[in-house]
């Protein structure tokens, strides 16, 4: 057992709110252990990152964190009482969205003193934080090609062209055998066309076979996109097969490394940061150090004219009001609003979390339903005003903090996000999730100290420092805002370090096979 | 509907008449407009290209487009002689098969055997691979960076292990946690796992996912041993310790992997996965025939076939209710037949009628004669079995296995099932491959075939030249079949191909 327990001034147990009628263990507790502040003493062993009753709460009796209901006592429950998923019953909660009564506009930091990074302007006007050319396929029979057409690009290969970052194959499994028309087709374009435009993205060859549901030249008007230096389209059945596929994209992609290279970073505002928001493995601190620390970053950004961007539908179900409250107008709130009910239905009768069951991982992380969950997520959001809410993969025009609606899994989640524009992702994580994207990649925040020490070699930055009292929430905001302009300007996040992002291409499978 | 032509008039009649009911004949080359067919009695009015049909008398709106002795749909507009015909000109609404009497001849079982290695359940592999899994794709890049290690080099010492292979796939995670999906996701893993042709596996873990290891393994009954082991990349610290960890697993296999060694096996062993892939106007008369007549061989020397593809049995579902092995097994084809409507009810897919723009492009004229040229490849022999995606397949006899049509999510459903070979045949041709149980391409015309050699194993254009009867053909393709099974390897292989196409149905939603 941990030497500090012993200390009488230490407090194993964070308390949230002084209305809160739970509070949370930083550490593991064994039974019988005193806390002080709660006056009263653990009754059961509580793993890191649990709950236990501060004092008695009857059967039936609101369950309190952040003062915020996260569900019902299953039964009277004593102080000191262990509590998780097995005595806090989730139910329907009561809605409020009191749109835009909150809304506050937001102070803008003047122009000429905006954080600046390094970044990449394009001829579009926006900026990139990274210089990728893309390989990507219309159908995934494509995917083969587009691989080794990528991997032939080592960084020896890509030596006399020092500006490009990598050459990057974005493979999927859909394109063919499904829907040819309506939102499935019209998704899985926008979703490639966005990373295609994407400000990261610096070159495009796009792989057909010629054969699939997902037409190129459809394909190519639909997204008003048009062949030239730095986007080309190779036809496996043209070329004559997989062998003569890859000599001809190598040779393609060959030809728009010099456009492609030829860029340089600038000091530019911090106002064309675009963030994609994730959690992922979340636990019981990721609502208390990590997310509520993105949040305060990203209430800088938004005053320095930046956009961050909300998702993962699913994981803020349950505290939309927090968000419609903020919503810089009603029409803004409904929007998400419509999404929510949208997802109801999407998963109603199955086992998503959306109706009440979270994953093991966030399960044995102290979270004990998807409203708990929720209210954790949401803190990435800070508290600035809504200002759009946007469907999947759609264009990201507005500034500040917008929604898009997404699954809550990670990479569908991320793919949507980027293809609408994010140059950055954040994504917080208590349980270690490794992930990471390209051509923007992931920046990860870990919410505890003992999980960022034993992955350190994928996690960037430790927001455990607020669980161990060495940081405040916005301190470590300040910190994560100056962390994210030196990646924005080049320096390497520890998964473009592993080589993650290339397999985590996943645009949103709705819809259904043929 | 076999094709008999002498070799003198093939060579010389740039068409294929099928039946003398027939109102469309088939170009076996591209015949330019004005070109006059004294066969027919027509003059061409438009180019028509190869494998496209050719309109030989004048079929009023209304009436029914006649080919090979049957009607594939009816015309939406009055269609002339000499035209081209197109799908967009065709509709099957309304249009229903006749029952087809199929009289199954089992031909004289040979003693084929092949070359195979016999496992410890008493199946038997026609490769010897060892296989890196994921429970979720939060694991799939350590995964693909585990196998991507062993190129032949660090393989020359283990001769007989014919690759390292990555199993990713796109979920796993974000998805409903209980049910078919995620009953169907662990089934498709742990076929692959336990498919004859996978020597060893390690299954890579984050540790948080949906599909929770501990609950996968227990579900599909597997146990770590010497050949499954498990890395859980949350508790050795990251991603890099992680592929270390996975490749120190693969090391100590490889030695295992490499003891196993092939001996001679009666075909009976074969359990042969059937697709079609990118089909044409010629498939069905050359490529699909052919390895049904390979079918029916395989059947009688006691071999197994997997028919899929169910979207495409649905529209000639006439043709194969009638060749049931029993009523049971009709009950529980049309029960799959029935759950495919209402899956794709409403929603723009071949199932409601329209045909695919490619297949179109390719020559086939409606998604009838689609469906009933797809048929072909089946050869004779009665449904002994119904399968969901990706159960295990036992056999004997021809099986049918529940698919969608899309080519990677039908072999892999197919191969976590049990299948060590996988025959595809193609009109327009095509670069896919599969891993474990690589995939034999059989090509439906010498144009295709030349075109992407490097790419198709098998070329049956010299049935349609009226070279090779559509017997002799069958019996090269089933040849061709025992010798791919015993270690030659396919085009598809030597490639490089399938390693991209793993994918496990997406059935269900993401949350």
């Amino acid at each position: 057992m941990n030497d500090q327990i012993t200390r009488a001034n230490f407090n194993p147990f964070i308390r949230l709110d002084p209305l809160d009628n739970v509070v949370i263990a930083r550490m593991p507790v064994q039974a019988g252990t005193p806390v002080p502040s709660e006056s009263t003493v653990t009754l059961h062993d509580v793993p890191s990152g649990h709950k236990i009753a501060a004092h008695f709460i009857a059967k039936g009796e609101a369950v309190r964190k952040y003062n915020t209901v996260i569900g019902y006592a299953s039964e009277d429950l004593q102080p000191g009482t262990w509590m998780h998923s097995h005595n806090i019953l989730f139910d329907e909660v009561e809605k409020d969205y009191a749109f835009s009564k909150n809304y506050v506009p937001t102070e803008y930091v003047p122009q000429a003193e905006r954080a600046t990074f390094q970044g990449i302007r394009r001829a579009d006007g926006r900026v990139g934080t990274r210089n990728y050319v893309g390989v990507f396929v219309l159908g995934n029979t494509g995917g083969t090609a587009a691989r080794k057409i990528a991997a032939w690009f080592t960084p020896d290969r890509l030596a006399g062209h020092p500006m490009v970052d990598g050459v990057a194959p974005f493979i999927h499994q859909m394109g063919d055998g499904m829907e040819r028309s309506g939102e499935p087709m019209a998704l899985l374009r926008r979703t490639l066309g966005g990373y295609i435009r994407n400000p990261n993205t610096a070159a495009s060859l796009i792989i057909a076979t010629g054969m699939e549901s997902n037409d190129l030249e459809d394909f190519l008007a639909e997204q008003g996109l048009q062949r030239g230096p730095t986007l080309r389209t190779l036809v496996i059945g043209d070329e004559g097969g997989l062998r003569r596929s890859i000599e001809a994209g190598i040779a393609q992609v060959k030809e728009m490394l010099p456009a492609a290279n030829a860029v340089t970073r600038e000091p530019v505002s911090a106002e064309y940061l675009t963030i994609g928001m994730q959690c992922g493995g979340s636990d019981g601190f990721s609502g208390l150090s990590a997310n509520p620390a993105l949040g305060a970053a990203m209430d800088i950004l938004v005053r320095h004219g930046g956009t961050p961007i909300l998702s993962e539908t699913s994981e803020i179900f349950g505290v939309e009001h927090t968000l419609t409250a903020r919503a810089v107008t009603p029409e803004v709130g409904q929007k998400l609003v419509d999404r929510m009910n949208w997802w109801l239905a999407y998963n109603e009768g199955r086992d998503c979390q959306i109706n009440g069951r979270v994953s093991p991982g966030n399960n044995a992380g102290g979270l004990a339903n998807v409203l708990e969950k929720s209210l954790g997520g949401a803190k990435k959001g800070g508290n600035s005003p809504l200002m759009e809410v946007y469907r999947y993969a759609e264009p990201v025009t507005q500034r500040g903090l917008v929604f898009m609606d997404t699954p809550g899994y990670d990479p569908a989640s991320a793919t949507g996000q980027i293809a609408g524009g994010a140059n950055m992702v954040m994504f917080t994580t208590g349980r270690g999730s490794c992930f990471g994207s390209l051509p923007a990649p992931t920046i990860k925040l870990a919410s505890n100290t003992p999980m960022y020490e034993r992955m350190v070699s994928d996690m960037d930055i430790n927001c455990g420092i607020v669980i161990d009292g060495e940081a405040t929430v916005q301190e470590m905001g300040q910190l994560i805002f100056e962390q994210l302009l030196r990646h924005a300007s080049g320096e390497r996040t520890k998964s473009e370090l592993s080589g993650m992002g290339t397999n985590e291409f996943v645009p949103w499978p709705i819809g259904v096979l043929a | 509907m076999f094709l008999s032509m002498s070799t003198a008039d093939a060579v010389n009649d740039p068409v294929l008449r099928l039946d003398s009911q027939d109102n469309v004949v088939v170009a076996r080359q591209p015949i330019a407009r004005g070109a006059r067919l004294p066969s027919e009695g027509v003059t061409a009015l438009e180019d028509v290209a190869a494998g496209h049909k050719l309109v030989t008398r004048d079929i009023p709106a209304g009436t029914q487009v006649v080919r090979g002795g049957i009607a594939i749909g009816t015309a939406t507009k009055n269609i002339v002689a000499g035209q081209p015909l197109r799908a967009s000109d065709v509709s099957v609404e309304g249009v229903t098969l006749p029952s087809l009497s199929v009289t199954f001849e089992r031909p004289a079982a040979a003693a084929a055997t092949f070359q195979g290695f016999v496992r410890e359940d008493g199946r038997v592999g026609t490769r010897n691979f060892i296989g890196v899994f994921v429970v979720g794709n939060c694991g799939a890049t350590a995964a693909r960076q585990a196998a991507d290690w062993y190129g032949e080099e660090r393989l020359a010492a283990f001769p007989n292990v014919d690759g390292v292979v990555p199993y990713v796939h796109e979920i796993g995670c974000g998805m409903e946690m209980t049910g078919e999906p995620m009953d169907l996701l662990r089934r498709t893993i742990s076929g692959f796992i336990r498919n004859p042709n996978t020597a060893g596996a390690v299954v890579v873990a984050l540790g948080c996912e949906r599909n929770n290891l501990k609950g996968f393994l227990e579900q599909e009954k597997l146990a770590v041993g010497d050949r499954l082991h498990t890395v859980t990349i949350q508790e050795v610290g990251g991603i890099r310790n992680a592929v270390d960890t996975a490749k120190a697993m693969v090391d100590a296999m490889l030695p295992l992997a490499n003891a196993a060694r092939r001996q001679e096996v009666s075909a009976k062993h074969l359990v042969l996965g059937l697709q079609c892939g990118a089909p044409d106007g010629f498939t069905g008369l050359s490529a699909n025939p052919a390895l049904g007549i390979a079918v029916d061989l395989l059947v009688a020397a006691g071999g197994t076939a997997i028919l899929s593809e169910t979207p495409e049995i649905l529209l000639a579902q006439d043709a194969f209710l009638t060749r049931t092995a029993s009523p049971a097994v009709g009950e529980a084809l049309r029960a799959r037949l029935d759950w495919w409507r209402d899956y794709n009810h409403g929603k723009d897919t071949q199932l409601n009628g329209v045909l695919d723009r490619g297949h179109a492009a390719a020559g086939l004229a409606s998604v009838l004669e689609k469906s009933l040229d797809g048929a072909r490849k089946a050869g004779g022999a009665p449904i002994a079995e119904v399968l969901r995606y990706a159960d295990r397949v036992t056999g004997p006899g021809l099986v049918f296995m529940d698919t969608p049509d899309y080519d990677p999510v039908s072999v892999t459903g197919q191969i976590a099932g049990g299948a060590n070979l996988i025959a595809m045949t193609t009109g327009r041709g095509t670069t896919f491959g599969s891993l474990p149980a690589p995939t034999v391409k059989i090509a439906s015309n010498s144009e295709t075939f030349a075109r992407m050699v490097d790419d198709i194993d098998l070329d049956c254009g010299p049935v349609l030249d009226g070279a090779v009867s559509v017997e002799e053909m069958g019996r090269r393709v089933f040849e061709a079949l025992l010798r791919h099974a015993s270690g030659e390897k396919t085009k598809g292989e030597i490639e490089g191909a399938g390693e991209n196409e793993f994918v496990p149905w997406p059935i269900g939603v993401l949350a």
